[in-house]
């Protein structure tokens, strides 16, 4: 298969955008390993298919979105909803940081990357729904209902 | 504890540097990396098809092993369209969504016209005379993209004028072919000369485009007498498929259900004080012969029911004292053998109120067992296979429909405090690639749905209305 872009190319969206792809699928899946492997696949989307970019800012949506495709896809591989879904995969941090994490860990599915998308990432609703391939409404309904959830697991603080 | 907790959390997350080293590794590999797992997947899911086969050669045993089939709730819901806040629009309009990649939706907006899906993948709005008998005005438009394109199809026009029984029928006929289907309808079927009730309509044959059913009907209710003609459309012709039928019999029967090739037919019969669950016949034109249904294989059995040319489900039902369903057992019957197998034991029939589980019964080869703790089961009704619904629970709103061809149950469950049908999750199992999908609809809220149904072996659709009442609209599903 022919490579789209060249070695130094992809060390440097790896070094640019690698954590952003690793701690989307991470937040989505919660295993290391898992994330770990949808990591090296989005990469390897774009060693292999990579479209032509506008900008930086294109690529990186382009990388978020396939790795939140991937991460979907591993989500219903039969074998991966056997196992439990939170896993001790992230480092020792503040309680609070901690329980913040396992709080967006624990959202339903459809909530977690508007959520992280939306607010870790800075995206815009607009943004996000292009990512995630929803409608900008869709995306306010579950950042909405994302967020009273999360207010429900996280004791009611804000 | 805020969201910045998440944040700052996330920002001690970094991937081990091993992972850059392996993505960087497959820039510089004359091999293609493929994640450990992905490899395992495949040689799992390779071990799992082998499996299948292995199960159903299992299930074909006398000692049956329950096979399973995943439920998929997918993740991405559907979302509905919104009415125009100032009515219903000047034109149609049409809107189409992708469902999680693997549904696709419809949306038709009408304007002040009705129209109605007309088969062959074709929309249709008719205008007719005030008697209802005389056709005006015909248009067709294909829904493509986002638009509604006008097409032209060949209508073609008969003047119906059969005298059958001592009744004369009257009235037009309308027809055209597309995509390789038949597509008929016809004004107002009233026999002329005769009282009103005596009426005519027509049904088409499953693969057939050069013929079709001509239903001629004497009578209402009790006195209700149907007969059916194979009408040639290329000739003009009427064939009478009941001419060799005991006139005897003719008189007990009030309607016939046909093979998909019309070779044989089941003769319902009224019910009375002797047979109070009715009476069926089966008919073979070509021999001539009709049997009774509670002769067949020695089985007694109340009814039938076509699954193809050669084979029927013989059902032997039981009532409660106020003559509700209560248990039903049935039978696989090859109808050239004459051979009749068990299939399913005597079994309590599912009632919404009475009874939260048993048996669902479709009108095919199949039905489904609900479990005391709402595990559900397909049962080929055949063989009887079963097939346990995995990862699914039935509840008392969840509903299922089966498609003209039996190949397809259509799924749907409902929201009861909703303004009609409310439906909330719509899916689809498909029986010939054992799969099960459905996904949740968001906006059900703001219409008002009316009606849910197959429209051919494909398609479902949904006929709604605004909140208001002033925009109603199509919704069509392809799965």
């Amino acid at each position: 298969m022919e490579q789209t872009i060249s070695a130094r190319q992809l060390e440097a969206a790896y070094d640019a955008y690698g954590a952003a792809v690793y701690r989307l699928a991470l937040a989505f899946l919660g295993q290391r390993a898992d994330a770990e492997d949808v990591t090296q696949e989005t990469f390897c989307r774009l060693l292999y298919r990579a479209p032509a970019f506008a900008d930086e800012a294109h690529k990186k949506r382009w990388l978020l979105q396939v790795a939140a495709n991937l991460s979907r896809n591993q989500l219903r591989g039969f074998w991966r909803k056997r196992v439990t879904p939170l896993e001790d995969a992230v480092p020792a941090g503040a309680p609070e940081e901690r329980e913040a994490l396992n709080a967006v860990m624990a959202l339903p599915e459809k909530f977690k990357l508007p959520i992280h998308l939306y607010y870790y990432e800075g995206y815009s609703v607009a943004e996000v729904a292009e990512i995630l391939k929803l409608g900008q409404s869709a995306v306010k309904m579950r950042l909405k209902r994302g967020r009273e959830l999360l207010k429900l697991e996280l004791g009611g603080s804000n | 504890m805020n969201i910045n907790d998440y944040r700052e959390a996330m920002d001690h997350i970094i991937p081990d540097q091993e992972l850059k080293e392996r993505i960087m590794n497959q820039k510089t590999s004359q091999r293609q990396y493929i994640p450990v797992r992905r490899v395992l997947t495949y040689a799992l899911a390779a071990a799992l098809a082998l499996a299948c086969l292995f199960t159903v050669a299992l299930a074909a045993s006398p000692e049956l092993r329950m096979a399973v089939m995943t439920f998929f709730h997918m993740e991405e819901p559907e979302h509905l369209p919104s009415a125009d806040p100032d009515g219903a629009p000047t034109e149609p309009g049409v809107s189409r969504a992708e469902i999680g990649e693997l549904v696709k939706a419809q949306y038709i907006q009408m304007d002040s016209q009705y129209y109605q899906y007309s088969g062959g993948g074709l929309l249709r709005n008719l205008t007719w005379s005030e008697d209802g008998r005389t056709l005006l005005g015909a248009k067709f438009w294909e829904v493509k993209d986002n638009e509604m394109t006008p097409v032209e199809v060949e209508l073609h026009t008969q003047q119906m004028d059969v005298a059958y029984s001592g009744v004369r029928y009257q009235g037009e006929l309308y027809w055209y072919v597309r995509n390789g289907v038949l597509c008929a309808f016809n004004g107002s079927p009233f026999g002329v000369d005769t009282r009103p009730e005596d009426q005519w309509y027509v049904t088409t044959l499953s693969g057939r485009t050069d013929a079709l059913l001509l239903h001629v009907v004497q009578g209402r209710q009790m006195d209700r007498t149907e007969f059916i003609l194979l009408y040639h459309l290329d000739t003009g012709e009427f064939e009478d498929l009941l001419a060799g039928v005991d006139p005897s019999v003719m008189e007990q029967s009030d309607g016939s259900i046909w093979s998909p090739s019309a070779s044989r037919a089941l003769l319902t019969g009224r019910s009375g004080p002797e047979r109070p669950n009715g009476r069926e016949w089966l008919y073979d034109r070509e021999s001539g012969t009709l049997t009774d249904v509670k002769d067949l294989g020695g089985v007694g059995a109340d009814m039938a029911v076509f699954v193809d040319d050669d084979t029927l489900i013989l059902r032997i039902y039981t009532y409660d004292a106020n003559y509700d369903l209560e248990a039903v057992a049935c039978w696989a019957y090859n109808i050239p053998s004459g051979q009749a197998v068990q299939t399913l034991a005597q079994s309590p029939c599912y009632h919404q109120d009475k009874c939260p589980y048993g048996i669902i019964l479709f009108y095919g080869g199949s039905c489904m067992e609900i479990g005391q703790d709402g595990s559900a089961c397909l049962i080929d009704l055949t063989t009887g296979a079963r097939t346990m619904l995995e990862n699914f629970t039935f509840e008392k709103d969840m509903n299922f429909s089966l498609n003209p061809a039996g190949t397809k149950l259509l799924y749907y469950a409902m929201d009861r405090e909703a303004d009609g049908l409310g439906i909330t999750q719509l899916g689809v199992i498909d029986l010939e690639k054992s799969t099960f999908i459905a996904f949740d609809r968001e906006g059900y809220e703001n219409l008002h749905e009316g009606s849910i149904g197959w429209e051919d072996d494909q398609t479902v659709s949904i006929g709604a209305t605004s909140s208001d009442g002033g925009t109603r609209y199509i919704l069509l599903y392809q799965f």
